[in-house]
């Protein structure tokens, strides 16, 4: 069957009907059914049984009670409209319906139950006006089931409940499913009007009794199926309802996490941008070849590095002279004649040279033997002229400390009658940038020579001033 | 996810399925929805007996989920659940060949027009007096709308010998139904 061409046209048929046949063989085709009913005969057959096929809906719908089943077992909810119909068929308009055609169809079902119990009443009225006999509805169970030709004629009336009994026997023995049901329909018998009166009227209530009980127990049947159809429409109700609150609330979280995504989407843009600035902005700085400075300290001493400026300061001294040989004690607390100016150039914010110089009591003693008995003693304490160069050095402000800077100066110069150097140290307390005060600790030492012998006096006190900057 | 489950392929509804929760049910839900009827269908022509196609049928579906959530890649949904209902459905009948052949008045049509129901049990029959090859031929292309190649790719046969199958079985219904069936149109 490889070529579509060899084949003969009721298999060619067959094949365009499943959209298998080649576009050659199309022609062939066409052209005999044209020419030959038998064939047309063939088509509209296939066309037919596809149709009916597509009308089983017992085959293609699966019970609702099974879909129930299925879902169940997956441990899965029940959404809406499953319950009902899946699609149907091939090719065909998918038929889904929901609860609420569902509780239609049991609305309907309800009707129809009613129309039938009306229907069965005015039925069994007019069974009592015919004779005749129950056979199975299926015609394959009147072949299995030769019992239930039993015959009403001839006063068998008996016979009907016992038919009723091998029948059901009949059934237990062939094990039939729960969900099986043998239907049974009343056919009028061509030989009624034979019966005797009496005969008649007993074949007529027995007739009567079994019919009533057969309904009865129909409807009861009946009812129970259409309460549980009820049930289940109610549950399907409930269940959608439920489902659809559901949905509205994750709809509500989806869009709230929607909007949270585009606020962080926004923020994210935000940063990129920002990202992209810096990445800019780093490449203009790149071009710059070193940084002026990395630091705070840095950067206040780079940007005064290329500006001295000139620190003018005057401070006064208490201080005690300690002369050698120390004979006296000799102190002077006269400001005037304990006062000193400083000039020091800042060449940096910690690093300083000037000059400084002042006045200054120092006391002298001499005392010699220049000839037996003769004891020549010099004692006195000058008010002294000094100078000197001074380099001090200072801290960082310390900022926990009010800004103080501790500082160590030394001055190296000379007085009048020698060589002089001092040693200071304390701190600056800054008023303003400009304007600072002074307190430190000071040691000078003065060497000078007298006739030919040297002496010295050491001194040590505390020196307070101000200082002031000039840039 | 989207609003409607049936927007999603079925690559996409095996992927939503393999998650937990409600987005796993509605895309299940949608599955069975598509493909529940064929797959029915099936079941119940090939066995013939609904309570057995049944129970097929749900072994079926639970199978499926199984291979979905192990993360097996099927390309083609409906084919694959037909795969597992044809294995089911001939164990199936192999184990009740050593038991019992079904009888026929055990399938019991529901209530359905005179006619309809002559015709669908006419067509039930002849399906029947069909051999199992051939049977299942027809069911999977007029059942369940398989093609010739998606039935040749269920069955595991050339596609050849599907074209064969398939097209003497519609012959031999068509032959079964033929004074039946001209009485009706």
């Amino acid at each position: 069957m490889n070529n579509d061409l060899d084949l003969s046209f009721e298999d060619k048929i067959q094949l365009y009907l499943d959209g298998e046949l080649s576009k050659e063989a199309e022609v062939g085709m066409f052209t005999a059914i044209a020419s030959n009913e038998s064939l047309r005969e063939t088509f509209r057959e296939m066309l037919s049984i596809r149709e009916e096929i597509r009308n089983d809906h017992r085959a293609f719908v699966p019970s609702p009670l099974l879909t129930e089943r299925v879902l169940t077992t997956l441990g899965m909810g029940i959404p809406a409209g499953l319950m009902t119909s899946p699609t149907i068929g091939i090719g065909t308009t998918p038929i889904v319906t929901g609860a609420m055609s569902q509780m239609w169809i049991t609305i309907t079902a309800l009707l129809s139950a009613l129309v039938m119990a009306i229907t069965s009443v005015y039925y069994y009225n007019q069974t009592t006006k015919y004779e005749g006999e129950f056979v199975p509805d299926s015609p394959n169970t009147i072949t299995n089931n030769s019992n239930s030709n039993t015959n009403f004629e001839n006063g068998n009336f008996a016979s009907f409940s016992q038919m009723l009994s091998n029948i059901v026997e009949k059934s237990n023995s062939l094990e039939f499913q729960p969900s099986e049901r043998i239907i049974y329909r009343y056919i009028q018998s061509p030989t009624s009007g034979k019966s005797t009166a009496r005969n008649q009227k007993i074949e007529n209530n027995n007739f009567e009794n079994q019919t009533l009980k057969t309904i009865i127990d129909q409807k009861t049947k009946d009812l129970n199926d259409i309460q549980f159809q009820l049930d289940r429409a109610n549950t399907s109700i409930v269940s959608e309802k439920q489902r659809s609150e559901q949905l509205s609330t994750q709809i509500q979280s989806l869009n709230e996490k929607v909007n949270s995504i585009e606020t962080i989407r926004a923020e994210l843009q935000k940063e990129i941008d920002a990202l992209k600035l810096l990445k800019n902005t780093e490449n203009s700085i790149t071009k710059i070849e070193k940084p002026i400075a990395e630091t705070p300290a840095e950067i206040t001493s780079k940007d005064k590095k290329p500006k001295f400026s000139l620190s003018i300061g005057i401070r006064g001294l208490t201080s005690q002279s300690f002369p050698n040989p120390q004979l006296i004690q000799a102190s002077e607390t006269d400001f005037l004649n304990n006062i000193a100016i400083s000039s020091l150039i800042n060449i940096t914010d910690n690093f300083s040279v000037g000059v400084e110089g002042g006045r200054e009591n120092f006391g002298l003693q001499f005392s010699e033997t220049i000839a037996p008995n003769t004891t020549v003693s010099y004692e006195k304490n000058p008010a002294l002229l000094w100078g000197g160069l001074s380099v001090q050095g200072r801290t960082n402000p310390i900022e926990s400390f009010w800004g103080i800077r501790p500082y160590l100066r030394t001055v190296v110069g000379g007085a009048p009658i020698g060589l002089l150097g001092k040693v200071i140290g304390g701190i600056e307390l800054p008023i303003t940038p400009t304007f600072s005060m002074s307190l430190a600790t000071e040691g000078t030492f003065l060497q000078y020579s007298l006739q030919q012998n040297a002496f010295s006096t050491r001194k040590f006190g505390i020196t307070y001033g101000v200082q002031m900057i000039i840039k | 996810m989207r609003n409607d489950a049936s927007q999603y392929t079925d690559q996409e509804l095996c992927v939503l399925l393999r998650e937990q929760g409600t987005s796993a049910d509605a895309a299940f839900a949608e599955i069975y929805s598509r493909y529940s009827s064929r797959l029915h269908a099936y079941c119940v022509k090939i066995l013939r007996d609904y309570d057995e196609a049944a129970d097929i049928f749900q072994e079926t579906l639970i199978r499926f989920v199984q291979s979905v959530r192990d993360n097996k890649e099927i390309t083609n949904v409906p084919a694959y659940l037909l795969r597992i209902a044809r294995n089911l459905c001939l164990n199936a009948k192999r184990d009740k060949k050593l038991t019992t052949e079904p009888l026929d008045y055990m399938l019991v049509s529901e209530d359905r027009s005179y006619e309809k129901k002559q015709l669908l049990d006419l067509i039930d029959d002849a399906l029947n007096k069909l051999s199992d090859e051939y049977k299942e031929a027809f069911v999977l292309r007029e059942y369940d709308g398989f093609s010739y190649q998606e039935i040749a790719e269920i069955t595991g046969l050339s596609l050849s010998n599907v074209k064969i199958r398939v097209v003497r079985a519609k012959n031999q219904i068509r032959e079964l139904l033929h004074p039946y069936i001209k009485e009706l149109l």
